[in-house]
């Protein structure tokens, strides 16, 4: 499984990968962007199987990027990880394509209950 | 929901326990443990249905630790930007957990982090929420080492 994750804060890329470990999932590889157009070329590139992209960011906001991504035909499973997480967001998020939204901050708990469904059981 | 200074505890050790998993203690209100030293603050404002700001302050040796602990790299190796980058991001995520209690709408800004000599006593006032935080029993982190999370209105 290869794992694509967006976010403008190393931080936070550093926390996502160490949730999705304490989570269990066995991950062949993670990939780093910084922003929606780090983000599109490294889609082009990879080809991941689950991106995993904050919702503010510089340069191109999650979902802008999502919208993009779907635009070029790219169907990749899409969920986003963003600290606001209104009902609107949700649906917003939802109706461009993702498949959940997870709200900062989280647990493994709380991975294992977006992604089990989608990557299968941990 | 009632936002007083038990809540704002209860947020910010609920970010502290799911970026590094340990418990935080809270440190007698007023108590004037970072004073003139050099510190690290993030500010973001709220606003919308409710108003205000919300502030994390860590002196910079703290800051410095609890960084390289969730980037996983050693202290001597960060820059000043990736320092701020965790304090922000952490800043960032306490917000958004703040912003559930708040009434809606209400929208965050994005976190402006600086470096400063802070006199401050860290005494609540009117309007102004200080919770103050120890570090204590984190293995690598001092143990008289302490944070600040304010809320002004």
């Amino acid at each position: 499984m290869n794992i694509l994750i967006v976010d403008d804060s190393k931080a936070m890329r550093m926390i996502v990968r160490r949730t999705l470990r304490q989570a269990g999932y066995e991950v062949d590889s993670v990939r780093e962007a910084c922003n929606g157009v780090e983000g599109l070329s490294a889609v082009q590139e990879d080809a991941p199987d689950l991106i995993l992209c904050d919702w503010n960011m510089p340069e191109m906001s999650g979902i802008d990027f999502l919208a993009s991504l779907r635009n070029s035909g790219f169907q990749t499973k899409f969920g986003f990880i963003t600290s606001e997480s209104t009902t609107e967001m949700r649906d917003k998020a939802i109706e461009a394509g993702a498949l959940f939204l997870i709200s900062k901050p989280f647990t493994a708990d709380n991975f294992q209950e977006h992604l089990d469904p989608i990557l299968g059981s941990s | 929901m009632k936002l007083d200074d038990e809540r704002i505890f209860g947020l910010v050790n609920q970010t502290w326990k799911s970026v590094l998993g340990a418990e935080l203690s809270r440190v007698e209100s007023g108590r004037p443990w970072i004073g003139g030293e050099p510190c690290v603050t993030a500010s973001l404002r709220i606003a919308g249905a409710w108003g205000g700001s919300a502030q994390v302050r860590r002196p910079s040796a703290i800051a410095l630790r609890v960084a390289a602990e969730v980037l996983a790299m050693e202290p001597q190796a960060l820059s000043g930007g990736e320092v701020r980058d965790a304090l922000g991001e952490d800043t960032n995520v306490i917000a958004g957990s703040l912003k559930h209690v708040l009434p809606a709408p209400c929208r965050l800004s994005l976190p402006a982090v600086n470096e400063e000599e802070w006199a401050g006593s860290g005494i609540p006032t009117p309007g102004r929420l200080v919770v103050s935080m120890d570090f204590g029993g984190r293995p690598g982190l001092p143990e008289s080492a302490c944070s600040t999370m304010e809320r002004a209105i």
